[in-house]
């Protein structure tokens, strides 16, 4: 769930596919899909439908992360190394 | 091929899902285009129908639909198949002889009529009886797998209706076997079951107003 958050937190208000997202993360369908299902109902992704843009193809849906997935994502990311390095006396 | 293959997985897929994921199931026949033409149109749809399984066991309705498959897969559609067979083996009016229903099954028996001589014309209705069982489960299963509960009522009713029958005559004629008995004991099981997944139906939260029981 944090690689998914953290990818779609990369791409800001971005609407992204669920094919796209599968290998921007390297989740499988059989992972991502339930993922995005739960999120969605927790509120912290939102779907939409957008026309197809090749013909005979039909619409897809796309996925982007909600303000409260948002936050969600920016609560869970981990301190930057560089920041922990400098906290830790020499 | 394979492209039809994965076609055929993920409609499986998109049919295992609840009414309230229908969106979900259009997402992944909508994406399995862009698998297709990414060559990995198998391993998506596979991935797919494990998702929806998943999703089968955490929604309510998925629940629902695999106790109703689990009640007809293993219990209703056997009766179908025991009754059958029992109309086949000549029940209630052939008894399989004194080594059982193997011995028999293995040709170490021979059928023993049950009825009086001047009962035997009453073997036909009796054989019809007993087919009309095997028919009325497995419709019984059929309509029950599409929540048709109308139709679930009606067949259920039908079934309790000539095993009654069956139950009057063979009493009357004393030839009562403990298929009777058993198909009571099962008839009973299977109408407490049904009735437990129509309140479940009926009290599923989000179920279009077609579908629930009339």
């Amino acid at each position: 769930m944090l690689t998914l958050l953290g990818e779609l937190s990369s791409s800001g208000q971005q609407w992204r596919h669920g094919y796209d997202l599968m290998k921007a993360t390297g989740l499988m369908s059989g992972t991502l899909y339930p993922l995005l299902m739960r999120m969605t109902e927790q509120g912290l992704v939102e779907a939409q439908w957008f026309e197809p843009t090749q013909v005979g193809r039909p619409a897809r849906h796309a996925y982007r992360l909600t303000a409260k997935g948002a936050a969600s994502a920016r609560t869970a990311q981990l301190p930057p190394l560089t920041n922990l390095a400098e906290e830790i006396p020499a | 091929m394979k492209a039809r293959l994965a076609r055929a997985i993920v409609a499986l897929a998109a049919r295992t899902l609840a009414t309230r994921d229908a969106d979900w199931a259009r997402a992944m026949q909508a994406e399995l285009d862009v698998a297709i033409d990414d060559g990995r149109a198998m391993s998506f749809a596979a991935g797919c129908l494990l998702a929806s399984w998943r999703q089968l066991l955490r929604v309510s309705e998925g629940r629902l639909t695999l106790a109703s498959h689990l009640l007809a897969i293993g219990l209703i559609v056997p009766l179908a198949a025991l009754w059958l067979w029992l109309g086949l083996l000549g029940y209630p009016y052939l008894a399989v002889g004194n080594v059982g229903v193997w011995g028999f099954i293995e040709g170490r028996s021979e059928q023993i009529p049950v009825l009086q001589v001047g009962e035997w014309s009453l073997a036909p209705a009796l054989t019809m009886a007993v087919l009309l069982q095997s028919v009325g489960q497995l419709l019984l299963a059929w309509f029950l797998l599409e929540r048709d509960w109308q139709r679930v009522s009606s067949i259920a009713r039908f079934n309790a209706a000539t095993l009654t029958t069956l139950l009057l005559v063979t009493s009357t004629i004393a030839a009562v076997g403990y298929g009777i008995l058993f198909g009571i004991t099962a008839l009973i099981t299977e109408t407490l079951a049904v009735l437990a997944l129509a309140w479940w139906h009926e009290h599923l939260p989000h179920v279009p107003a077609v579908e629930k029981m009339a």
